[in-house]
């Protein structure tokens, strides 16, 4: 067991986290008056501080807050009926020419081979789960995150 | 909460201020002194938060982000007012333990358990509120946010944006500043 006192370091660490600390420190402590003190009077500081009633407002903060605030947006913003629009262009400009085009695309498919196709199919499937397995991990650590 | 904010939704904004209030408060109560004042950087700290949402990365929790605002704008307030700063306020503190050093020292001084029960733990919770309102604004904050908001050395950092290693060191000057202090109140009151 060492003689020489902790330094006040060791004094703080010891007196937040014991199991920190090595085992020739902690003997040191169980038998030094003084260095025991020291950890007596950190300990009763730590406490007393975390024992403090927690300071609160004295006024309705989110109140005050949310006056100055723009007011909310209607569930149909501009944005929501701009996204809507261009979905909406998007599935008429893709099933317009699927649709008058359709004899020529049948005929295009007929000469593939089966095989192909499924080997197509199956690489978007599994791109798909992929790429919303990535989102759903993304999501889940911003929401760790949050909490 | 945070996508609700952005697409518009300004009521989901109440439940992030309720959420976060508490840090912000412990911020602002241990940097600004006028209860005026409190009330106008609170409200600036979330009309800040709410603009700057739409920046908010999720690489931190967002209480620290918010709470990163707070002590951000009570930082500014001080520098305004011409206040404490944490450059200039080491030396006060230096001063302190200097002090303190002088007239407690572990040899000379050992405390014992007679002259813990002369002060009782309401007074020496009164005293150590006393000696913490001593204390330069962003070490009293970082003392707060330690032992009594309980986080951790990173999330304080980021709150201050210091390193990690500057908030250590702080830290360190604080407590011991208040342990000489409470040793020191102890021999006052055994004499």
């Amino acid at each position: 067991m060492t003689t020489k006192h902790l330094s006040e370091e060791e004094l703080q660490q010891y007196s937040i986290d014991k199991s920190s600390c090595d085992i020739e420190a902690s003997s040191h402590i169980q038998s030094c008056a003084s260095c025991k003190a020291n950890v007596e009077a950190y300990r009763q500081l730590f406490t007393v501080i975390h024992d403090q009633p927690k300071q609160v407002f004295g006024f309705d903060l989110s109140n005050l807050v949310l006056k100055q605030l723009p007011e909310s947006k209607s569930k149909f913003s501009v944005n929501s009926v701009f996204v809507f629009l261009t979905v909406l262009a998007a599935a008429f400009s893709i099933s317009i020419p699927v649709y008058l085009f359709r004899k020529y695309l049948s005929a295009l498919f007929e000469g593939a081979l089966s095989m192909t196709i499924y080997l197509i199919v199956i690489t978007a499937i599994v791109i798909l789960v992929f790429q919303s397995m990535e989102m759903y991990r993304k999501y889940q650590k911003q929401m760790s995150i949050l909490n | 909460m945070v996508d609700k904010v952005l697409r518009g939704d300004t009521n989901a904004f109440s439940a992030i201020i309720k959420a976060t209030e508490g840090l912000v408060a412990q911020i602002v109560f241990k940097m600004i002194y006028s209860e005026e004042d409190r009330k106008d950087i609170a409200q600036d700290v979330y009309l800040k938060a709410f603009n700057k949402l739409g920046g908010f990365k999720f690489q931190s929790k967002l209480s620290t982000w918010i709470g990163q605002i707070a002590y951000n704008a009570c930082l500014s307030y001080l520098e305004k007012k011409k206040l404490v700063l944490p450059g200039n306020s080491h030396h006060e503190d230096d001063s302190l333990e200097d002090g303190l050093e002088a007239l407690v020292s572990k040899s000379s001084y050992p405390l014992n358990h007679e002259a813990e029960k002369l002060v009782s733990q309401k007074e020496l919770s009164e005293i150590m509120q006393s000696e913490i309102e001593k204390l330069s604004p962003v070490y009293k904050t970082m003392i707060t946010l330690y032992h009594h908001e309980d986080l951790s050395y990173e999330e304080i950092a980021q709150i201050t944006e210091l390193p990690a290693g500057t908030v250590k060191s702080y830290l360190f000057r604080a407590r011991k500043s208040l342990k000489e202090s409470i040793l020191a109140k102890y021999k006052k009151d055994e004499l």
